[in-house]
């Protein structure tokens, strides 16, 4: 009875250090097992490690392949491999109330034999660090429940007052004294009742991922088929905040057709405000940008780097097909009769910027060919290509064309 | 929340429009809601889209807009100045100018009613239910369309409302005391 009545050490030790933060508590383990830990989360990715080499540390994991099954299931042995080494260890899942929070290992340079006590101190420190997970994770969550109605009323212009917006902000250690620009990543074709919005919870965690390991805090906000991403410019950065954005949009992008072959997904940035107040111009400014990167196939299309086209937009449409008419109308009328295609000519002339010899190589043409069509191009419209006001007019034409508006 | 119109029920008698007046009191020739005829037998309602992605909102120097939880934008006329410039921006001419107090205002989707749990003045006075509110978050219909012959262009902006198109009609002929099709 006096026996089972006695906790042994191991236990109060564990319990001890699970008052402290989780490195504490993974740091712990690896000290009374005599080998390293390694703690992932559900998805596998890292989320605190301690090694025996003090020097030495994993930036993140590659991969980790189950090898064989304890007697125990709750055990397996794994091969973890690291961005610098490769590890063998036993591993077992980290749950709370049948919630698989994440992963502990045991690790080493060779394969371990499984020992009772190890069994012992991983069942109890996978326990404790259940609970610790639950906690942040619970946190989190009423974070949460906050955070959203903050970004949307940041978002759509609800709060006036800088002061608040920063007071705000600070809770979750946000800077919004500095420059700001946001980004709005979207899935095409959205449906509601198809299990896109999986698709999307999907975008939401590649994005949040993608920003936190470049250490950005991650300010998302979910709505609809779109995930909008405010980030704030560094002091200590080095880099330009707006070539920034432009690496972690083409990095989401590409990991998200890396990932989702089939489905398109596109995005759109505002302009940078130093003022949080603006915030919300950035977010509409992203929203056009997006739709416009959409109809003119521009990967990652800037608000401020659009042009032309963000007067086109919005212009009456009637008008603008009139425009349309008024300088390639005879053009297309010939090609229509007379079954010829140079309006495609003179749209490569335009995509190449008027310059003969690359648009030559582009329509697999003979210079003096196309310099031929383009001469016939100029006697159907009765002006000439070589007039600067008249090359504006030709290409604002194609980009109406291209903007559907036609 | 948004408008969800039925074009084919709307018989063009502005219930709505002269019920959004009532309500809103706005000055002589200000109406926030307008019906007007786009064909022979088409009609359009079309006041506030209450935009997803509002124009107003953006160009607005003075922030004077903002958009509620559940979608509505509205404008708070103390910081509007009288600029114009989202009058200019909206595709479906919503705000309106008033020349004698020199602000804009617009449908703000009777929002002191809804807080109350009512509907919308025009929604309720609708004779034939062709205009009706609904959660676009949940509401969906194989039948909806997110645009109509003679509604503004949608791009951009992403209007709070969806449509029920006209259906072909059968017409019917009495020959010999007989309904035939």
């Amino acid at each position: 009875m006096e026996r089972s009545a006695c906790i042994p050490e191991i236990a109060t030790e564990l319990t001890r250090a699970s008052h402290e933060n989780i490195t504490f508590l993974i740091q712990k383990v690896s000290d009374l097992s005599g080998k390293a830990v390694i703690l992932t989360n559900s998805h596998n990715q890292l989320i605190s490690s301690a090694l025996k080499d003090p020097y030495h540390t994993i930036g993140s994991i590659m991969a980790i392949q189950q090898l064989e099954q304890h007697k125990d299931p709750s055990f397996s042995l794994y091969e973890l491999i690291t961005d610098s080494y490769v590890y063998w260890g036993w591993g077992t899942v980290v749950a709370y109330d049948n919630n698989i929070l994440g992963y502990l290992y045991l690790v080493d340079s060779e394969i371990p034999i499984m020992e009772v006590q190890t069994q012992t101190l991983m069942s109890l420190a996978s326990l404790l660090i259940a609970s610790k997970l639950q906690m942040k994770l619970e946190i989190r969550q009423e974070k949460l429940k906050f955070k959203e109605p903050f970004l949307f009323d940041l978002l759509y212009g609800n709060l006036k007052q800088k002061d608040e917006i920063l007071e705000h902000a600070q809770i979750w250690n946000w800077d919004f004294s500095l420059q700001q620009a946001v980004l709005v990543f979207a899935l095409r074709d959205f449906n509601h009742y198809a299990t896109d919005k999986k698709l999307i919870n999907k975008l939401l965690y590649i994005v949040e991922r993608t920003v936190v390991e470049r250490q950005w805090e991650p300010i998302t906000m979910k709505r609809g088929n779109q995930v909008s991403l405010i980030l704030t410019a560094k002091k200590e950065d080095q880099m330009s905040l707006k070539d920034s954005i432009r690496t972690i949009a083409e990095i989401i992008l590409k990991e998200m057709d890396r990932q989702e072959t089939e489905r398109f997904f596109s995005c759109g940035i505002g302009k940078t405000y130093s003022d949080p107040r603006d915030l919300f111009r950035s977010f509409q400014e992203a929203k056009v940008a997006l739709e416009i990167g959409e109809l003119l196939d521009i990967q990652v299309p800037y608000f401020e780097e659009l042009g032309l086209e963000r007067i086109l937009y919005k212009h009456d449409t009637q008008d603008l097909k009139e425009y349309y008419e008024t300088i390639l109308g005879k053009m297309i009328n010939y090609d229509s009769i007379h079954h010829t295609d140079f309006t495609e000519t003179l749209e490569a002339y335009v995509t190449n910027q008027f310059d003969m010899v690359s648009t030559s190589q582009a329509l697999f043409l003979h210079k003096n060919t196309l310099r031929y069509r383009l001469k016939k191009i100029e006697e159907i419209l009765g002006y000439k290509l070589d007039d600067i006001n008249n090359r504006l007019n030709v290409s604002a034409a194609f980009k109406i064309k291209k903007m559907r508006k036609i | 929340m948004g408008f969800c119109f039925n074009a084919d029920d709307c018989i063009g008698c502005s219930a709505c429009e002269i019920a959004c007046k009532n309500e809103n009191q706005t000055p002589s020739g200000i109406n926030w809601r307008t019906v007007k005829k786009v064909s022979p037998e088409l009609f359009l309602s079309v006041s506030c889209n209450h935009c997803d992605n509002p124009e107003c909102f953006r160009v607005c120097p003075h922030r004077a807009f903002t958009k509620r939880r559940d979608g509505i934008v509205e404008i708070n006329q103390n910081l509007c100045d009288g600029c114009q410039l989202c009058v200019a921006a909206c595709p479906y001419h919503a705000p309106k100018f008033d020349p004698e107090s020199h602000k804009v205002s617009k449908c703000q989707m009777c929002y002191p009613r809804q807080d109350t749990g009512h509907l919308p003045a025009c929604v309720e006075a609708c004779t034939t239910n062709a205009l009706k509110l609904v959660n676009l978050g949940e509401f969906n219909n194989p039948n909806i369309v997110r645009s109509l012959p003679g509604f503004p262009d949608i791009s951009i902006t992403s209007p709070s409302i969806v449509f029920f198109g006209q259906k072909t009609r059968k017409r019917y002929f009495l020959s010999q005391g007989r309904l035939k099709t």
